[in-house]
């Protein structure tokens, strides 16, 4: 799971902090991952040695947020069985035969319940301490 | 779902591989007739019934004897061609020489001087008809005394008779010594005399003189004798005299010839030949019954032995050899009657023989060498079989005791049979596990349980075979590719469905199930449409 979400996963860290997205393919809504800080965020490498290993530390860095990220994004996207998306959970349902999305369960005619469906605003995203999620499309690269 | 059949099948499958109890019952029964005939064969060969010492010995014994039969008849035979043809040498020479003085042979009779010349005459033939021979003597003696007027005329004869002096091997050689004959003819060949000479010999003292003196035949080879042994007068030696009749023109006996054997000489040519019994030793011995005259016999070297040519040695036939006994000794070997006519008209016997000592040695170290093979062939067969038979009960047992258990990771113990019983016993146990021997709340809780079951829909059932299974609910995402979010909604239907309050209560009631052998209920109860 964590393969295929780091393979959909974008990316829109800047030189200060790593952060990645993940949007739904269903209702293209964005998910954004908590921010991590780098950790020499504002350090100015003083030698081309210095910057060298600022490269390296950060490429480092944002392997293991990236990993993060990725679990961070399968506590609320689910992949269909049936069209193989990767979608949210409210454009995810439990069904009673195989669980599957919004799209295919309305083609199949399928009864079922939306994993997150009142509990959460309708175009807001769980966010909270794991990431929020916006409508934007565009920082998808 | 499929995971777990696979690993079900995989042990049916197990068990069928397996090798059979049959074929192990028959390698380890094997190991077992092996033993027990290596057990006959040790009782055998402690016995001496295997090892066939007797006939090889009885083999080994007359392949010896023939030889020994073969060198004293070829001995004999061309000690009497030799001495017949002495006794035509003297015949011939006496003959011309009373010829040529116009005497008759009783003119010998008191008169030295004549037979000095005579006896001179001969010396040289006989000297040399005793060292073109196998022999340690020779003699000749006419019917003749240069005394008559004395007490002894009677068995005084004249004659020479030549000895070899300090014989030492079998080659005949050294001196010879002039033991019976006139000093003058002696001197005149420049011959010693021996330390007991004599110008006479004694003619009681051969026992074959009268009869070879009798003898009234065609042919000389008839006429010949040999005397038993005899001591040789005044020595301490003893010997065996070939006697052969002299004749004149006129076909008259007029004395004997012949070679001596003295018993020196035949231990010295004779010597006993070692084989793995033991020495043979030969010996020739005049033979009356069943009964071997061995004081009157000639002995071959008895080295190594206390046999000694004194007494009778008595003769027992064996089916494989024949058991001599002489002064509470035995000895073993073979005999056979040689052609040769002795004196006293007894027959006379090739012998060969061995101290029973020796051939009983041999028996022990044969019959010790059996027992030894057989007793560690039959160690190794018993170490065998029981290290077979451990390695064949141990699975067994283990197969037993994962047959008596209910538990699902046995392992399969490589016999057939055995684990497809465990298979079948557990399949039994899991179908007719005796409700009622549960605790009445438990069953009952047991029962609500996957009576509760039937309500799951196939998406929760997976979810709940995965947790039976020991995954916990942070694995279930990874495992369907689904959010937790998904997971946890299907957690809190399954809870509610199966009236459970929380992943802990969950996981207990799961385990109670296992324990009864009940959780397949539970898992499969209801819809059987998988996904997975
Ligand atoms: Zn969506
Ligand atoms: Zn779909």
């Amino acid at each position: 799971m964590k393969r295929i979400m780091k393979e959909a996963m974008g990316d829109c860290s800047t030189v200060e902090e790593f952060r990645f997205l993940v949007r739904c393919r269903e209702c293209g809504r964005t998910w954004h991952s908590s921010p991590v800080r780098f950790s020499k965020a504002g350090a100015e490498p003083k030698t081309e040695g210095m910057s060298a290993i600022f490269r390296t530390l950060y490429e480092r860095e944002r392997d293991a947020a990236r990993e993060k990220a990725a679990a961070e994004a399968s506590e609320i996207f689910s992949r269909c069985p049936v069209c193989g998306r990767l979608v949210c959970d409210r454009c995810f349902l439990i069904c009673e035969d195989l669980d599957m999305c919004i799209a295919c369960a309305k083609t199949l005619q399928v009864r079922g319940d939306i994993v997150a469906g009142e509990a959460f605003a309708p175009r807001e995203l769980p966010a909270g301490p794991i990431g929020k999620a916006s409508t934007e499309e565009s920082d998808i690269k | 779902m499929l995971l777990y059949l696979n690993r079900r099948w995989g042990k049916i499958d197990a068990a069928a591989r397996g090798r059979s109890i049959g074929s192990r019952l028959a390698l380890c029964w094997l190991c077992m007739v092996l033993a027990v005939l290596s057990a006959a064969l040790l009782l055998l060969s402690a016995t001496g019934v295997l090892s066939h010492t007797a006939s090889q010995f009885g083999e080994t014994a007359a392949l010896q004897q023939k030889n020994t039969a073969a060198i004293f008849t070829a001995q004999m035979d061309v000690l009497t061609a030799q001495g017949i043809e002495l006794s035509n040498t003297v015949s011939g020479e006496v003959e011309s020489f009373l010829a040529g003085r116009g005497l008759s042979f009783d003119a010998l009779n008191d008169n030295p001087e004549l037979i000095a010349e005579l006896e001179d005459m001969l010396i040289p033939a006989l000297k040399s008809a005793m060292e073109g021979s196998t022999c340690s003597g020779a003699y000749f003696c006419l019917d003749a005394t240069a005394n008559t007027s004395l007490s002894t005329s009677e068995t005084s004869r004249a004659g020479v008779y030549l000895r070899y002096s300090g014989l030492r091997s079998a080659h005949p050689g050294g001196t010879v010594t002039c033991f019976r004959g006139t000093v003058d003819a002696a001197r005149r060949n420049g011959l010693q005399l021996h330390n007991r000479w004599n110008p006479e010999l004694n003619t009681s003292l051969i026992p074959g003189y009268r009869q070879v003196m009798a003898w009234d035949g065609d042919r000389l080879s008839g006429g010949c004798l040999w005397t038993e042994r005899i001591p040789l007068l005044d020595t301490w030696e003893s010997v065996t005299l070939l006697c052969v009749p002299v004749r004149d023109g006129a076909g008259n006996v007029r004395g004997v010839c012949g070679m001596e054997l003295s018993d020196l000489y035949f231990s010295l040519s004779h010597s006993t030949v070692s084989g793995s019994y033991g020495s043979f030793i030969m010996l020739l011995a005049p033979m009356n019954g069943d009964t071997l005259l061995l004081d009157k016999a000639m002995l071959g070297s008895t080295e190594g032995t206390d046999l000694s040519a004194s007494g009778e040695m008595r003769i027992q036939s064996g089916r494989d050899y024949d058991t001599f006994t002489w002064n509470d000794t035995t000895y073993l070997g073979k005999y056979q009657i040689v052609p040769g006519r002795l004196a006293d008209g007894h027959p006379l016997a090739a012998v060969t023989l061995v101290p029973e000592s020796g051939y009983r040695h041999q028996v022990q170290t044969a019959r010790l060498g059996w027992t030894l093979g057989s007793l560690g062939f039959l160690i190794g067969m018993l170490v065998l079989a029981a290290a077979l038979s451990r390695r064949f009960a141990m699975p067994i047992a283990q197969g037993l005791e994962a047959a008596k258990s209910c538990e699902h990771d046995w392992q399969p113990t490589g016999i057939r049979e055995i684990d497809e019983l465990t298979v079948y016993f557990h399949s039994r146990l899991r179908e007719s596990r005796p409700e009622d021997a549960l605790p009445r709340q438990v069953e009952s809780l047991v029962s609500e349980l996957i009576d509760r079951s039937k309500g799951l829909t196939s998406s929760e059932r997976i979810i709940l075979r995965y947790y039976a299974e020991g995954y916990t609910v942070k694995d279930i995402p990874g495992l369907l590719f689904i959010s937790m979010g998904t997971v946890k909604g299907h957690n809190s239907h399954i809870y509610s469905k199966l009236g459970v309050d929380s992943y802990d209560a969950l996981k207990a009631y799961l385990d109670v199930l296992r324990r009864c052998g009940r959780l397949e209920e539970l898992l499969q109860s209801g819809k059987q449409r998988s996904y997975v």
